[in-house]
């Protein structure tokens, strides 16, 4: 993973917790470093690492700190250089979810080692949509789920998520179910006619 | 004319669109653009789409069917050249105008950058309208910029590890440095463990300067850098060496062996410090000093505690010439007795508690006083008056003996004046003088100062040096200043003589007009041939010299009578007088003058 999202957790941590948090965390992961390059790119598995002394620091599971850490994300990285590229796919959740796999391909292009995540939406009549989350990496599914409720309050949506079906050996990816509680004011609508 | 009506040659759609594909009914491949054809090779002509390209997005398009299904959405596509990496592609798909084949727009993806280079395509390539080259040479700036920005982050991570180590290390010997050592020593000391036992040695080279005095500033730097060596062949993997500064070093270690092991150990590390090296063809050599605390976590409250008992180790190891103590208890008692006695000093100079005495010295040929010598008391309020005996030593250490010399100096020569201008005959005020005195550069003139301040001149003075002061007489500095003193007006007399080592050569290159005879060849003199032949000898020497001689510590008549006969003719001692206060030696000198007639009788 690219240094921006261990910085991401880092920055997650000492806001909520402090620096000495961070320390005894990064510790306790066995990490010598307490900072990351946000353009370098490290292994996987210093990810991984500090997640899991997160959930040992904190005393939450595993999919908790995950989906905690999700909506934290969308925040984080909202408000980095690269938030335009979010807003630039649209006003609303569905919008901006179509535009996911777009905007990490143009991340892409400056950080020639990401492995992207890549999503499908098959909208539904209802309102409601289904949504493909592929990954060459295993076990992120609750990031998701904080990162689309993460994603929802930029927008002003209220969302309600469920995984509907787990990627596994005989299943390439994970499926959620989103349906959406609360539509965003759309702008163009009250203005209409003019 | 609108645009459904535009009719394009062959030419135009080559020229609008560089890079696209023409597919028939069945999905073969028909026609590419100029762009593409250079990237694919015309070898791909005929063949099944699907044969040269995936899609990549959405999923699962892979017939032609599911192209017709998407028309004019957005595809991504990869196409797998034989030779070399794979090339993303973006386009859409739209109807031809016969509703049967395909008309695919492409532009380059990801790897537009890779591409253009292995291509070496130019902006002749792209479509005159197209942003693509423009973003190729952004991306190059950007990767420049990249890459430089962490060389600079790595070059400056690199610095910053850099610095932390030489903030923690002694430059010259690369060991660890005061703090680096105080560090672990804190850590050390706040272990849960108070069970473990770990020792600190404290290493004090003994004359370290003489080695710069002698043969310079890099013999000196040899012998550091040889002590820190020898210190790191006696480490493990957990203790460190580390240098104080200057010629003080400590070696912590981790797991001492026990007391007499660890004493042995450190003669053995002594040894190897005082390997004489070669420098210059010259052999140079040092010995050096260790104290040595053995202790647990706990034990003191910090490091800077720990640090001072081991110097009160090293101190006894130093003044009592053993090489090597262990700290006991006994030694910090004594330690903190001196320090109690440094404040006590401190406080009694403050309340100008230090005052002269003065002891009477006799001319016998005149019955007359010559001189009056000045002694340091000092008058505490629960113990009454001390003679230097109870305070010189600790406040020789402490450094403030030449405070109290000057409290003492300075109310005597205020009480000399004063005496002097009622009108008594009292020669010359006489006042120790130490080496350190005569190696101050200042000395000579906050003396004079002083003498002003009170009415005085120097011609009214008498400075008595120690004869081991003068004992090396290749110290031609300490000469030098003998004379300027001289020159001032100041009379100088040699005290002690006898016990010293001065050679006749240092008697006549240093102008001393008098000479005092040490009380141990006086005491007991009448009833000892052996020290009448000495004392006779002496007196003769001083004679032909031409130097004066005054005996001190004369108590009986008979040591003056037996010492008036061999033609010494000035005294000082209890016979006459012992050291009074100025109060008492006022009354003395009214009184004094009767006894004038014995010695004229
Ligand atoms: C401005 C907003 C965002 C930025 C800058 C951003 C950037 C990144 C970066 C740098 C990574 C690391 C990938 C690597 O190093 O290989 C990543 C991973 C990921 N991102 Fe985003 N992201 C943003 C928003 C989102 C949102 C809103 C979602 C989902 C709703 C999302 C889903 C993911 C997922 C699931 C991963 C994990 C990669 C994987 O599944 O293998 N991201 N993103």
């Amino acid at each position: 993973m690219y240094g921006m999202l261990n910085e991401g957790i880092r920055s997650f941590i000492t806001d909520n917790h402090g620096p000495e948090a961070w320390q005894r965390i990064c510790e306790s992961a066995g990490l010598d470093q307490l900072e990351f390059e946000r353009m370098s790119s490290y292994d996987d598995a210093i990810t991984y690492k500090l997640i899991e002394a997160i959930c040992r620091f904190t005393g939450l599971p595993l999919t908790e700190v995950m989906d905690i850490f999700g909506r934290y994300w969308v925040e984080f990285a909202g408000a980095s250089h690269f938030g335009n590229l979010m807003r630039l796919a649209g006003n609303s959740f569905i919008e901006q979810l179509k535009g996911l796999d777009d905007m990490h391909d143009r991340i892409l292009l400056t950080m020639p080692h990401l492995k992207p995540p890549s999503f499908e939406v098959d909208q539904k009549d209802d309102g409601s949509c289904i949504l493909h989350y592929y990954s060459e990496r295993e076990g992120l599914a609750p990031m998701v789920i904080g990162l689309l409720h993460g994603l929802a309050k930029e927008t002003g949506e209220r969302i309600e998520v469920s995984q509907v079906a787990v990627k596994s050996e005989q299943f390439d990816h994970d499926i959620f179910e989103v349906r959406i509680l609360d539509k965003a004011p759309n702008p163009t609508s009250t203005e209409a006619g003019i | 004319m609108t645009a459904s009506k535009l009719d394009l040659t062959g030419k135009a759609i080559d020229m609008l669109f560089p890079m696209h594909v023409v597919l028939d009914d069945r999905g073969r491949i028909g026609g590419l653009g100029p762009t593409l054809e250079r990237v694919l090779g015309t070898g791909v002509l005929e063949a099944d789409l699907f044969d040269v390209f995936t899609v990549e997005r959405p999923r699962n398009v892979r017939s032609m069917a599911d192209i017709r299904e998407r028309l004019g959405t957005k595809l991504v596509l990869r196409a797998h050249l034989q030779d070399g990496a794979p090339i993303q592609f973006r386009g859409f798909a739209l109807a031809a105008a016969d509703e049967e084949g395909i008309f695919l727009d492409l532009s380059f993806g990801l790897h537009l950058s890779q591409v253009v280079e292995r291509f070496g395509l130019t902006e002749a390539d792209f479509k005159p309208n197209d942003f693509s080259i423009d973003l190729f040479y952004s991306f190059e700036a950007q990767r420049t910029l990249l890459e430089d920005s962490q060389k600079m982050a790595s070059a400056l991570k690199a610095a910053k590890i850099e610095a932390e180590k030489k903030a923690l290390q002694d430059p010259l010997t690369e060991i660890a440095n005061r703090g680096a050592l105080h560090r672990r020593l804190e850590d050390v000391l706040h272990l849960p463990d108070r069970g473990q036992m770990f020792a600190l040695l404290h290493i004090d080279l003994d004359e370290f300067k003489s080695i710069n005095d002698n043969f310079g500033h890099s013999a000196g730097d040899m012998i550091l850098l040889q002590t820190a060596e020898a210190m790191t062949s006696f480490c493990g993997p957990n203790d460190l060496p580390a240098r104080l500064g200057g010629d003080e070093f400590a070696l912590f270690l981790a797991e001492p062996p026990d007391k007499e092991e660890l004493h042995a150990m450190a003669l053995r590390l002594l040894n190897a410090i005082a390997m004489p090296i070669r420098y210059n063809g010259h052999s140079c050599q040092v010995t050096a000093s260790i104290g040595v605390v053995l202790f647990h976590p706990g034990q003191v409250q910090n490091a800077d505690r720990l640090i001072a008992h081991s110097d009160i180790a090293l101190y006894d190891a130093k003044t009592t010439r053993s090489s090597v103590k262990l700290l006991s208890k006994e030694m910090i008692r004594r330690h903190e007795e001196t320090s109690r006695l440094i404040s006590l000093i401190e406080r009694g100079l403050k309340l100008s508690q230090f005052v002269p005495y003065f002891q009477p010295q006799i001319d016998s040929m005149t019955g007359g006083v010559c001189g009056l010598e000045v002694v340091a008391r000092w008058q505490t309020e629960k113990e009454g008056v001390l003679p230097p005996a109870r305070f010189l030593e600790t406040a020789t250490r402490a450094n403030i003996m030449s405070e109290i010399d000057r409290q003492v100096r300075c109310k005597a020569f205020t009480h000399f004046a004063e005496w002097k201008s009622d009108g008594k005959d009292i020669g010359k005020l006489s006042l120790n003088v130490t080496a350190s005195n005569l190696r101050s550069e200042a000395f000579a003139a906050i003396l004079q100062t002083e003498l002003a301040d009170a009415g005085l001149t120097p011609g009214d003075i008498q400075l008595e040096l120690l004869e081991s002061i003068l004992f090396d007489q290749s110290d031609q500095e300490l000469i030098a200043q003998c004379r300027n003193l001289e020159q001032a007006g100041f009379a100088l007399a040699l005290d002690d003589f006898g016990t010293g080592h001065s050679s006749i050569a240092t008697l006549i290159e240093t102008p001393v007009a008098t000479l005092k005879i040490d009380r141990s060849f006086v005491s007991g003199l009448d009833r000892n041939p052996k020290m009448q032949r000495i004392a006779g000898a002496m007196l003769a020497m001083a004679q032909n010299m031409g130097l004066d001689v005054l005996a001190e510590g004369v108590e009986t008549r008979e040591e003056l009578e037996f010492l008036e006969n061999c033609g010494c003719r000035l005294f000082q001692g209890f016979y006459f007088s012992p050291p009074l206060s100025a109060v008492e030696i006022r009354k003395w000198l009214d009184v004094w003058a009767p006894d004038l007639k014995r010695v004229t009788a």
